[in-house]
């Protein structure tokens, strides 16, 4: 029993063993080959698509949000994502052209700086700037950390804390590097923290996507409500998490050389309510 | 004596069928996804000795190419990213430089001038240089047989491309510091840079 657990908790690389038994907590290989294996055998129609992937030969309509539509498809012989932010008709046109390309030109150049920091996200391979499409990698061998965490939870063994606690190390220090760049990412879920592992790899990796909301502050208030944001979406959508999210910011705190003010900011931002920024 | 022939027939023509797979790979030809009318090719030189004629030629629009100084490439995908940008830009008239062949050059280089990229991804004065040389819907191989008269030097596979470049000169070039390195493979990082260089 015991020589079980620690096989589960290493997160190695193994992917050759598909988990049937369920109490045995998986590992992130597994989790991302279990997505793999489910979506190639629902992947039938995908080339042709709904109507709304008919001006983009070649790529699959997958996901659809209030700003952007996704798409999956092959570019110059690689595995592409397309992410295409469309019009909101409500919007005065002229407004809204400026608004949707600042957005696109804002988020590619968040993901440069970003990897100029040293935070590992996809790249991007193309921009169009007139249909406001970015083309960029698509994470082969990646799952969310909220399916991650989902599928840990679910097994419901006992020592789930022990299974995810170093991913929550990973994470913690990726958020005080991006912090440390003065880059907010606006936007943090554990949707949007990817984890990668490829068969080669032995412990999975960090990897943050859509930076569509994000900034460039030095403010400690602003890192703190990014902080919050995640701390509210990681609690809600996780329940019974808090020693877990705990994990994240000892981790941030550890790896951070100005946590002292976010760790404070947070600590009022939580005191006062969502989001607030108190200027002006 | 037939079992000899028959061997030696039998290795005949698996040679042949090497010699037909290499010079596939000596000539890369594909399709840009966003632009199907448009066929990129991408062939390989190693020790060209004729490097200012060859820029001579380019620059009075004998040679309609792109001539790139292969060791500042990393791989052929970050060329036909550089091919797809300068067609996309071409296709709105939007370009930064006069053809599409300068535009690629552009799309290279990790900045905004213009002499710069041409002078460090475009054909060098050197005695010997190894050159990539990318056309564009050479259906008939036309282009290709008369740039070849031109460059003397030898055509190559595209796989060598790996070995020819020199990611030092492209790591200080670039000014990718360690923790951008380690992101992941050079060319990613490169291409990455390529792509939201207008961003701002």
């Amino acid at each position: 029993m015991a020589a079980k657990m620690e096989d589960s908790t290493r997160g190695s690389g193994d992917s050759s063993v598909s988990s049937s038994n369920m109490t045995e907590i998986p590992t992130v290989a597994q989790i991302i080959e279990r997505q793999a294996a489910s979506s190639e055998s629902s992947a039938a129609g995908g080339e042709t698509g709904p109507p709304g992937s008919l001006h983009h030969p070649g790529f699959a309509l997958f996901k659809q949000g209030a700003e952007a539509r996704l798409y999956r498809g092959t570019f110059l012989g690689r595995p592409t994502v397309l992410k295409e932010r469309f019009s909101k008709k409500y919007r005065h046109p002229r407004l809204d052209e400026k608004l949707t390309t600042k957005r696109t030109q804002g988020e590619a150049r968040t993901v440069a700086r970003a990897r100029k920091a040293g935070i590992p996200t996809p790249c991007i391979y193309f921009v169009n700037y007139q249909s406001n499409c970015i083309y960029m990698e698509d994470l082969r061998c990646a799952t969310t950390s909220r399916d991650y965490i989902v599928a840990v939870q679910s097994v419901g063994a006992g020592d789930s804390f022990r299974a995810l606690q170093p991913i929550m190390d990973k994470i913690g220090k990726i958020l005080a590097t991006m912090h440390d760049g003065d880059i907010i990412h606006g936007d943090l879920t554990t949707s949007n923290i990817m984890l990668k592992q490829d068969a080669s790899a032995t412990d999975p990796e960090v990897v943050l996507i859509d930076f569509g909301l994000s900034s460039v502050s030095q403010l400690a208030e602003d890192k703190g409500v990014d902080l919050y944001v995640l701390e509210k979406a990681f609690l809600s959508t996780h329940p019974n998490t808090e020693t877990l999210f705990r994990v994240i910011l000892k981790s941030y705190t550890k790896h951070s050389r100005k946590s002292k003010d976010v760790i404070k900011k947070l600590d009022e931002v939580r005191l006062r309510g969502r989001k607030r920024t108190m200027v002006g | 004596m037939f079992d000899m022939t028959m061997l030696l027939l039998l290795l005949l023509l698996s040679s042949y069928d090497y010699n037909i797979r290499s010079v596939h790979t000596m000539e890369v030809s594909t399709t840009l996804d966003l632009y199907p009318d448009t066929t990129v090719s991408m062939v390989l030189f190693s020790g060209v000795t004729n490097g200012s004629e060859v820029r001579k030629k380019i620059m009075d629009g004998t040679i309609e190419a792109a001539v790139i100084n292969a060791q500042m490439i990393c791989d052929p995908f970050q060329v036909l990213v550089a091919v797809n940008k300068a067609v996309h830009l071409d296709k709105l008239d939007k370009k930064k430089t006069k053809t599409v062949f300068g535009e690629i050059l552009f799309n290279l280089s990790p900045g905004n001038n213009i002499l710069a990229a041409y002078q460090k991804f475009g054909v060098q004065d050197a005695e010997r240089q190894d050159v990539l040389v990318v056309l564009l819907n050479d259906l008939q191989g036309q282009q290709l047989q008369q740039v070849s008269n031109i460059i003397q030097g030898t055509r190559i596979p595209l796989e060598s491309l790996r070995d020819i470049r020199d990611e030092q000169q492209i790591i200080k070039l670039f000014k990718i510091s360690e923790a951008e390195r380690r992101v992941g493979r050079l060319e990613d990082v490169v291409v990455c840079r390529m792509a939201t260089k207008d961003a701002g």
